[in-house]
């Protein structure tokens, strides 16, 4: 009996399962929070989804169909029975199944992400290194400048001036879609950049990639010039550590430093805060989606509140928190590829 | 042509730190020189600005710490104005330095070969070098530090070592640097009592077996003694006096030095930060005239508070800063 208990117990203690337990039951709650609220804001869903003009005896078929007149307790029972089959409900707004709509526009979304994360990542690396690096030297100047722009200005005011800029005065970048007219990608992963390397067709992807490169810095440029001041500043206290100052008693040339034995030790605090940016973009992305025309999550997200699509908004909010969860996953497991200490447990 | 001249000479040099609203005047006219295969001692309370001098000589003061004046030669370069070039290669081939903690020369997200490994690929830059001989060479390095399974240290990080063990990675990659100079600053200070004296005879071997000169900057007044041909007595970033380490001992001559000895009369390891009822100085605004007068039993003196006292040579190779000594001319 005892070993079987400790057998369990070392299992729950394993880390990665405890996560995914903890993660897993955070998720239900949230579906059940998300499932309330949703349900409690003012405004009739039945009502909104066929219009006004739509005769009452409809309507109120159209609720009994939904469960609306039930007790919400008894509502959440037949929706997480339905989540058992793989089912998030139809949408009122699409009226599909959600998660067919979610698999459709996703994609877009996570493409942009992606190519978001890649040019915040790169950005703050080299910035916060190179500015924490030299406090005080002129690239420090114009960073800290550029922060402090970074933050008042909102992604989509980024979005109109690069659009503004690069597609209209200059015209090097196209200005909204993901893809020219005339040129298709089969649909796979739905990133198209993926699917056209995947079919082999360079020109697609190059396509593909100019059209991702405009969102992506308008969601990027913000947060990264934050992310670089974390980075700096990190930086900054570490240059001066005797472990950094041993190895320019060295000889060791300032960049291998600074890239390699200064950056592993201070991008901790720059880790979390990258992943939450990113991840926030599920919902944030929304009017840079708009300004672009990209068919993403976060303007079917939106519709959905704004149309009190009940499934609709559940469904989303239920994948953003899937997202949130996996992108804390990702963060833990970088913080422990750099901090050995995290890996042997100190002492 | 060796020695000709010196081969470190540091000529009247001031350091001072920036912070955002201070400056601190801590190094103010210090002047110390090297000889080949010479052992010099530096002594002084904590905050006298030794560690300042040391970080100096390689040119790695923080980003606070500015040299303002004075110069710097090793043998006949000039390590303030020589090309990055030159001072890379004196760095890398010529002086090397054992940090004073042994906790935070190394870096605690990269494993000992990491480090060790960078080190020695600059300090022997030879095209016929590969992975495998500079790891020879490392666990030469710590066979040399006296390290029992050097294999396995080579692959730790710092956090799975000892202190004692980390102080002695610090010295053998010191040593991967320190072809013909060797400045250790306070090499024992962070570490386990019991094997203080141990690292200490280590690494006087260590320079004894390679023919090193050395600045070994320690509290063991005791192992001072014992390892060095001549002392630096540093105060409150200045040289209060300098002489051979017998005289030194025999006849202190600067009243701060006098104090000193007073306060650690046996002399065998007796740390010397705690003697002397220890105000600190606030470089700041530090005091006028002689910066030693707020402490020294014959401060009152009016010229003590208001003229700072230039070396005055006593004797041949005997320096001292103190008014009582005469006031120069
Ligand atoms: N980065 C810094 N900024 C400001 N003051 C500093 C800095 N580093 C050292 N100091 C000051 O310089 C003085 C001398 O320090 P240090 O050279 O470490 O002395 P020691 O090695 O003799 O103990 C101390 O008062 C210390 O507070
Ligand atoms: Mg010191």
């Amino acid at each position: 009996m005892k070993s079987r208990f400790n057998v369990l117990k070392s299992v729950y203690e394993n880390t990665v399962f405890r996560r995914a337990v903890l993660s897993l039951l955070s998720l239900l709650g949230l579906s059940l929070i998300i499932f309330t609220l949703a349900r409690i804001v003012p405004g009739d869903p039945a009502r909104m989804a066929l219009g006004p003009r739509a005769p009452e005896e409809i309507v109120q078929k159209y609720r009994e169909m939904l469960h609306l007149n039930e007790p919400i307790y008894v509502q959440y029972y037949y929706w997480l029975t339905n989540l058992f089959q793989g089912k998030l409900g139809i949408s009122l707004t699409s009226f599909r199944e959600v998660s067919v709509d979610i698999a459709e526009f996703l994609p877009a979304t996570l493409e942009l992400m992606l190519f978001v994360a890649i040019i915040q990542i790169a950005g703050t690396l080299i910035l916060g290194t190179l500015s924490g690096s030299k406090p005080g030297s002129i690239l420090d100047g114009a960073l800290r400048v550029f922060t402090y722009v970074g933050i008042c200005v909102p992604a989509f005011v980024w979005g109109l001036i690069l659009q503004f800029i690069f597609s209209y005065v200059v015209g090097v970048f196209p200005a909204t879609e993901r893809l020219s007219p005339g040129i298709t990608v089969p649909r796979i992963t739905g990133l198209v950049t993926v699917d056209a390397l995947a079919t082999g067709n360079f020109r697609a992807f190059v396509d593909a990639l100019w059209h991702l490169i405009l969102p992506s810095l308008a969601l990027a440029l913000g947060a990264m010039a934050q992310e670089a001041r974390i980075l700096r500043s990190a930086m900054v206290e570490n240059i001066n550590k005797d472990y950094v100052l041993t190895l320019l008693s060295h000889g060791i040339p300032g960049y291998r430093i600074y890239f390699k034995y200064a950056l592993k030790p201070s991008v901790a605090s720059t880790i979390p805060v990258i992943g939450l940016d990113i991840a926030s973009l599920i919902a944030n992305a929304f009017m840079v989606e708009v300004i672009f025309n990209w068919p993403g999550i976060s303007k079917f997200g939106i519709t959905a509140m704004l149309k009190k699509d009940l499934n609709g908004i559940v469904g989303v909010v239920l994948m953003a928190g899937l997202i949130y969860t996996v992108t804390n996953v990702i963060v833990d497991l970088i913080l422990t590829i750099i901090d050995p200490r995290l890996r042997y447990g100190e002492k | 042509m060796q020695g000709a001249g010196p081969l470190l000479s540091v000529k009247n040099l001031y350091v001072k730190y920036k912070s955002y609203w201070y400056t601190y005047h801590v190094l103010d006219d210090v002047s110390i020189n090297v000889k080949l295969g010479e052992k010099v001692g530096l002594i002084g309370e904590s905050g006298a600005g030794k560690t300042t001098l040391l970080k100096s000589i390689l040119r790695v003061l923080p980003t606070q710490g500015k040299i303002t004046g004075g110069e710097i030669f090793y043998k006949d370069v000039d390590l303030l104005r020589c090309s990055k070039q030159r001072l890379l290669e004196i760095r890398r081939k010529n002086v090397g330095m054992i940090f004073q903690d042994p906790l935070a020369a190394l870096n605690p997200v990269f494993t000992v070969k990491d480090q060790m490994l960078e080190v020695l690929r600059y300090a022997n830059e030879r095209a016929d070098m590969n992975k495998s001989d500079l790891i020879n060479m490392a666990l030469d390095l710590l066979r040399d530090t006296l390290i029992p399974d050097p294999e396995r240290v080579l692959n730790s990080y710092p956090f799975q070592l000892s202190g004692g063990m980390r102080q002695r990675i610090v010295i053998a990659m010191a040593l991967a640097s320190a072809r013909e100079l060797l400045l250790a600053d306070e090499p024992t200070t962070n570490i386990d009592v019991t094997i203080q004296a141990q690292i200490l005879k280590l690494i006087g071997d260590l320079v004894e077996k390679k023919g090193l000169s050395m600045i070994l900057v320690s509290h063991a007044l005791g192992l001072v003694r014992k390892m060095t041909d001549r002392v630096y007595v540093m105060y409150g970033g200045n040289i209060a006096e300098e002489a051979p380490t017998s005289k030194l001992f025999n006849e202190p001559l600067h009243p701060y030095m006098q104090l000193l000895l007073k306060t650690a009369p046996k002399l065998v390891e007796s740390p010397l930060t705690e003697g002397i009822k220890s105000i600190p100085i606030d470089y700041r605004n530090p005091p006028t005239g002689c910066v030693f007068h707020p402490r020294c039993p014959y401060g009152d003196q009016e010229v003590c508070r208001k003229v700072k006292p230039p070396p005055i040579e006593v004797e041949k190779g005997r320096f001292v800063r103190c008014h009582l000594y005469g006031s120069g001319s």
